[in-house]
């Protein structure tokens, strides 16, 4: 690892550590709405930049945990940690499901296939009223009980947990990307027959990499039913999938810390901007094609090619 | 049978009503460089997809190495011991000259499938690939992203990725298409380097290249086995003549 990048590591959970110190209510709960979503987006951009698998339905995992949570912690048990493993099960199974469906596609057709499968999803949430409450969704969830005595409905201690996570997270995907199974789904981003050739099962990492996404989409998911109390069947929809999808564009598909970036902006934005006007997609609509139309690789993307460029000279 | 590395067995290949393959038979004995030459269309690129596993015969047996892999994929061919070049030139093109050499070296190790450890712990791997770029001269690109690479070059890291593995039969579609004399030249000559206990069947059109390299060369004509024999059989008959140039020409 080079230098910058080790101070980052070490830098950036400080600086999120310190950052309750400095900053209000709101705004805590603001970063905590952003690093949950930091953890979706990174969990897209290994399908969408490592391993070059366009999924519009990844709001599936996302919210099947979320629902989870709202259904084991309003019916069964309260206690964290059983959540969690339901949750992350929930995700990790669903994952394996569609998984089996959708990966013998590549391309466009797998981004219809992932699509259409995540549409099912949010059809029956969206009929299923005895269960899942239909459009209502589920209200009245609980910040998670840890079995300590530290309330997490404060907004600084619910910080503080989703910040741990976030951490862990980014520590364990970072690692993961420079593994050598990390670097075979670059491989495949670039060229399946040539991986098959020299002797990797390109379908098996294809399908680990679709269920470890959706186990850390999972875990944003889980987060964010706990954040807001409520579940509802945009969680499984087809405009968060393609608002994760923005995210992970606009910071750079292929680079984990980029789209960890654009979630940031795209929550705060969105925070910002549904303020002001209740014409918020029109401006995601904007955000999209400026994106496309001038920075392409994302802003982490550009910047490390200017980078590059700049050395190069 | 058990003593060849590679037969291939009545295999037929259809695509509809078009024969692509009909009734090819081939052996080779382990070590020997075998060419393959034929006119455009002869089935040549065919023969190789389903000898490396990308096809399945229509009919027919492909044995390696005494085991038969008519119907095996791909990957599991390769780690038994058979890998391919393609004509098209296919690499990581926006990966560095390092990380695709280290996807070739991890590929036949277990390692291959670790997530939670990066691949610049695994010293071993590090020093094959950094061998590997030696021996080829390539040492100094190793950052270098692929894609920015001379076409003579990618040629080149088209060979290392194959033989990365230590295969006991490469397969070469075409290893100097579109190199110039000199290029071409080199990779001759790093062809003829290579390990003699390696098995290589090639695809060739530069007929100076296929007959330097080879001991035996198989002519394809419209899908069949038109003839085989030594290189001096080869070029003496009149035959392989009449298929690349009309039978006017070899007249006059």
């Amino acid at each position: 690892m080079r230098l910058p990048a080790i101070a980052a590591a070490l830098g950036l959970p400080v600086v999120l550590a310190l950052l309750p110190l400095a900053l209000s209510n709101y705004h805590v709960d603001l970063v905590t709405q952003m690093m949950i979503y930091a953890i979706f987006a990174m969990s897209l951009d290994i399908l969408l930049g490592y391993t070059g698998l366009p999924s519009l339905g990844h709001a599936a995992s996302f919210g099947i945990s979320a629902y989870t949570v709202g259904l084991v912690s309003l019916k069964v048990t309260s206690v964290f940690w059983l959540v969690l493993v339901a949750a992350l099960g929930a995700s990790v199974a669903l994952s394996a499901l569609l998984g089996l469906l959708a990966i013998r596609s590549r391309g466009v057709y797998f981004l219809m296939i992932t699509l259409a499968l995540a549409q099912l999803l949010w059809g029956i949430a969206f009929q299923w009223r005895s269960l899942a409450g239909g459009d209502d969704g589920l209200p009245g969830i609980h910040r998670p009980n840890l079995g300590i005595p530290v309330s997490f409905a404060d907004a600084v201690n619910f910080y503080y947990l989703v910040l741990v996570f976030f951490v862990l997270v980014v520590g364990v995907l970072s690692v993961f990307v420079r593994s050598p199974f990390g670097i075979a789904l670059k491989g495949i981003r670039e060229s399946e027959t040539r991986m098959m050739s020299l002797g990797y099962n390109v379908w098996f990492y294809k399908y680990l990499a679709f269920v470890i996404a959706g186990a850390v989409a999972g875990v944003a998911g889980m987060f964010a039913a706990y954040h807001i109390g409520y579940v509802s069947p945009a969680d499984l929809g087809i405009l968060l999938s393609a608002k994760v999808m923005l995210m992970v564009i606009l910071g750079g598909a292929g680079t984990l810390i980029g789209p960890a970036l654009g979630a940031g902006i795209i929550v705060f934005l969105e925070n910002v901007v549904s303020g002001q006007t209740e014409r918020w997609p029109f401006i995601l609509g904007a955000i999209y094609v400026s994106v496309v139309l001038f920075a392409p690789q994302g802003i982490l993307g550009t910047f490390k090619s200017k980078l590059r460029r700049s050395a190069d000279r | 049978m058990n003593s060849h590395c590679l037969v291939v067995q009545n295999v037929c290949k259809n695509f509809g009503g078009l024969k692509a393959i009909n009734d090819m038979h081939l052996s080779l004995e382990p070590g020997e460089r075998r060419a393959i030459i034929g006119p455009n269309g002869a089935g040549k690129t065919t023969l190789f997809h389903l000898i490396s596993g990308t096809l399945a015969p229509s009919s027919g047996a492909i044995h390696f190495l005494g085991r038969e892999v008519t119907r095996l994929l791909p990957y599991r061919r390769a780690a038994l011991g058979l890998t391919r070049t393609f004509q098209i030139t296919n690499l990581f093109h926006n990966l560095t000259l390092l990380e695709n050499v280290l996807l070739a070296v991890q590929a036949l190790d277990n390692v291959k499938y670790s997530m939670l450890r990066p691949v610049s712990s695994y010293r071993h791997l590090g020093r094959r690939a950094s061998e590997l770029l030696e021996e080829w001269g390539l040492r100094d690109k190793a950052g270098i992203p692929v894609r920015n690479l001379s076409y003579g070059d990618q040629r080149q890291v088209e060979l290392i990725m194959a033989v990365a593995g230590n295969p006991k039969l490469l397969l070469l579609d075409e290893p100097t298409s579109g190199l110039s004399p000199a290029e071409s030249a080199t990779v001759t000559e790093i062809i003829q380097k290579l390990d003699s206990n390696m098995t290589i069947l090639f695809i060739e059109h530069d007929m100076d290249v296929a007959f330097a390299l080879a001991d035996r060369v198989s002519v394809l004509h419209f899908g069949t086995l038109l003839t085989e024999g030594s290189v001096k059989e080869i070029q003496d008959d009149p035959r392989v003549g009449e298929i690349y140039f009309g039978a006017e020409q070899c007249d006059a």
